[in-house]
């Protein structure tokens, strides 16, 4: 970031002139386009301003913008404006923000830069402003601490699991699997069942290894963590090329569709895939998900856990946060901004107009209030993630990745290109992915 | 373009030969070239209909429901479903019309402000002799090559200090302050193409620069000024990057951006009522390329070849 800065020194002097041709040059066509400006706020007086932005699409504006709206009748001294864009721009945005000192005063963050964020300074300590967090999954509140601060808190929770498709299993002739017992080797099997008892019109499951969360998922099932905490790669080799051996063996067992087809159904999204459009039985998704894939399938879907949690030392799964809400280090109202972050969490007015649409709830009570609110799909998948809570699934928390992890996706989607297409065998693309992630995390 | 290099003194002697040689030659010479073009033109729309495929399938989905788009692969629909269209226009907070007009002010401002301030820096550079003319000149060529993601925080920073984030102002200034060195370069060669002559005849007539510049130089180059216009018009609609960042609030945000809003990867994606703004968002783009592209062309070849 000391680049632009400079580069931004330098040009110190040429501002001044630029400024001053601006000035002449918006008197001279002060008629030509009619502009949006209404950044000042005339009612002025004690009045104070926050930014807030998060990410999402049209829907979640208008959600939001609702619990702007009652959280500024509950708050009538402060004003929110909103900032928001899609998620594939999200990022991009805020990079400019912050590298242009303007973070939003309250701001959505997804756990994978949230280490980044923090570690440049740019978040403040949660724990240290008005925030009250003793309704929230203590788990879930873990994943926000990083380095003895609190940086972010999260809104809800999502799970990474099996979405099955029970019609197509039932039109194949294959049994549903029981969850709790079955290991890697049966999930295959079900797989490969499938496709060959439904004559080849719908794959047992789509492919897995383009992201990287069922990797996280394995390695936690042999002991291992993806990070460690203290910032390293944690997954062994080995385990990593079990993973990609996976998908290999699966495409030639036409458990899963051809190496074209995956990558077609992958970059086809959540609309695309393949229990979304009946073409598939099984497919990894998170649980806040299901409800967008069910209302795509237009018939009921499932949850299954992860196979193999029997199998090995420990169970796999864990609780991710939806996103977090985190504060800026520089925020001029930190206050006020601490109270929208209470409100959003803790209000159960915001619950019930947010429902599930950042993840289950991380505040317990307001998680119990919103339930009998939900659609099937949520339902189903609240019901699954008390399910594994109550059966202690989720035991051991997840390490914060470490900076840089944000980079993770694309480099497994990369290699799993590779390994599918047969250019790099799962051992050569192992190596290939340690060494890769081990540059983005600067190690 | 033009044909104006054949050397006269040849072309009696062609065109005598061509005639002795055509009667016999005459039938095989046409079903050659005959058979020929037509291989030329199959393969030639075999080549437009791959490359017009993607959008020829836009057009398709955009007639059908959101839930068949993925299922139902034909570039017809099986029954057309026209309720995209409404759904979308009225999708987001508002109207789509809004984030077409929003875009419209942003374009009509920097095609002004291209053509007002790119064409009298192209003259400067082209005609007035000043110190450091040639390195002014390669500082300015060297500005085409800088990113955009180079000088955004910069900007930012400048604009913010301005208050001038949220409005249309950080995307309209810059091209009234010609940083568009594209079209600089582009005019500077055009003038430096008019003759010399008609210039030293206006001065001798007692012109002065500025009217030098508006009363001959400005007429004579209307190709190259509808070249200038037509793609301002075509970048700033299609520019994203910059229109994200300076545009916050809903009230003042773009058409791509706008666009964007269908779009959610992590829940499901609007896709029907998006297919169906995206072309509604491409028709001004259609018809400028429709009736500016004799512009463009001729624009670019006078500008081009010397």
């Amino acid at each position: 970031m000391s680049k632009p800065m400079s580069h931004r020194a330098r040009r110190a002097g040429s501002v001044a002139v630029v400024v001053a041709l601006a000035a002449a040059g918006l008197s001279a066509c002060s008629a030509t386009s009619d502009t949006g400006d209404k950044g000042s706020d005339p009612s002025g007086g004690s009045k104070v301003t926050i930014k807030f932005s998060w990410w999402g699409s049209d829907s979640r504006v208008t959600s939001t913008q609702q619990i702007i709206a009652a959280f500024e009748a509950e708050h009538p001294n402060i004003h929110v404006e909103p900032v928001s864009t899609s998620w594939d721009d999200y990022f991009e945005k805020l990079n400019v923000m912050a590298a242009g000192n303007d973070l939003p005063d309250v701001m959505t963050q997804d756990d994978r830069y949230l280490t980044e964020y923090a570690a440049r300074g740019l978040l403040a300590d949660l724990s240290t402003l008005d925030v009250d967090t003793s309704k929230i999954d203590p788990s879930v509140l873990e994943t926000g601490k990083i380095d003895g601060k609190l940086a972010g808190i999260a809104s809800g929770v999502n799970v990474h699991a099996v979405v099955a498709d029970p019609q197509a299993f039932k039109d194949a002739g294959v049994g549903m699997p029981d969850d709790k017992t079955w290991t890697w080797e049966d999930y295959s099997k079900t797989a490969a069942a499938i496709s060959k008892g439904s004559g080849g019109k719908v794959y047992g499951v789509q492919n897995y290894s383009f992201i990287e969360p069922v990797l996280e998922v394995f390695a936690r099932q042999h002991g291992e963590e993806m990070f460690t905490a203290d910032g390293k790669i944690g997954v062994s080799e080995k385990t990593i090329t079990d993973w990609f051996q996976r998908s290999v063996d699966q495409i030639k067992s036409k458990a899963e569709p051809s190496a074209s087809t995956a990558t077609e159904v992958q970059g086809a999204g959540v609309d695309g895939s393949l229990p979304a459009t009946n073409k598939g039985a099984m497919a990894w998704f998170w649980s806040n998900q299901l409800s967008a894939i069910q209302k795509d399938a237009g018939r009921p879907l499932q949850l299954l856990r992860a196979p193999g949690d029997s199998e090995f030392s420990s169970t796999g799964e864990y609780l991710r946060a939806a996103m977090s809400y985190s504060v800026s280090a520089k925020s001029k109202h930190p206050k006020e901004a601490a109270e929208l972050v209470d409100f959003m969490l803790n209000s159960e007015k915001a619950g019930e107009i947010n429902l599930t649409d950042r993840g289950l709830p991380s505040n317990m009570d307001v998680r119990e209030a919103i339930l009998p609110k939900l659609d099937d799909a949520d339902k189903t998948s609240a019901a699954f993630i008390k399910e594994l809570t109550d059966d202690k699934v989720f035991a051991t928390t997840k390490p914060v990745p470490p900076k840089g992890s944000g980079e993770v996706s694309d480099i497994t989607g990369r290699i799993n290109s590779d390994v599918i297409f047969g250019k790099q065998s799962p051992q050569d693309a192992a190596k290939t992915w340690i060494d890769e992630v081990n540059k983005a995390i600067g190690q | 373009m033009s044909t104006p290099t054949l050397p006269r003194t040849d072309l009696g002697e062609r065109i005598s030969d061509l005639a002795a040689t055509a009667p016999d030659k005459h039938r095989r010479g046409v079903w050659r070239s005959r058979t020929r073009s037509v291989a030329r033109h199959v393969v030639m729309i075999v080549g437009c209909l791959i490359m017009i495929y993607p959008l020829l399938w836009l057009l398709g989905s955009s007639f059908k429901p959101t839930d068949v788009i993925f299922k139902d692969l034909s570039l017809v629909p099986r029954h057309w479903d026209f309720s995209n269209y409404s759904t979308g226009w009225n999708a987001l907070t508002y109207e789509f019309g809004r984030y077409m007009l929003n875009s419209f002010a942003i374009v009509m401002g920097c095609l002004i402000g291209n053509l007002v301030s790119c064409t009298m820096a192209a003259y400067a550079f082209a005609r007035l002799k000043f110190r450091g003319r040639r390195i002014w000149f390669a500082i300015m060529l060297v500005t085409i090559m800088l990113p955009i993601h180079v000088i955004i925080v910069p900007r930012y920073v400048m604009f913010r200090q301005l208050d001038w984030v949220n409005t249309f102002w950080p995307l309209i200034v810059p091209s009234l302050l010609a940083t568009d060195a594209f079209f600089i370069f582009l005019m500077v060669q055009f003038f430096r193409g008019i003759p010399m002559e008609l210039e030293e005849a206006a001065r001798l007539d007692g012109c002065g620069h500025a009217r030098i510049f508006l009363r001959i130089m400005l007429p004579l180059s209307v190709p190259a000024l509808a070249t200038v216009a037509i793609f301002t018009f075509i970048w700033t609609w299609n520019d994203f990057f910059s229109q994200l960042v300076f545009l916050t609030s809903d009230d003042i945000k773009s058409a791509p951006l706008a666009l964007r809003l269908f779009l959610d990867s992590s829940a499901g994606s609007n896709w029907g009522p998006m297919f169906a703004m995206s072309i509604v968002t491409i028709i001004p783009i259609f018809l400028i390329f429709l009736f500016g592209q004799k512009y463009l062309v001729r624009g670019i070849a006078t500008t081009g070849i010397k």
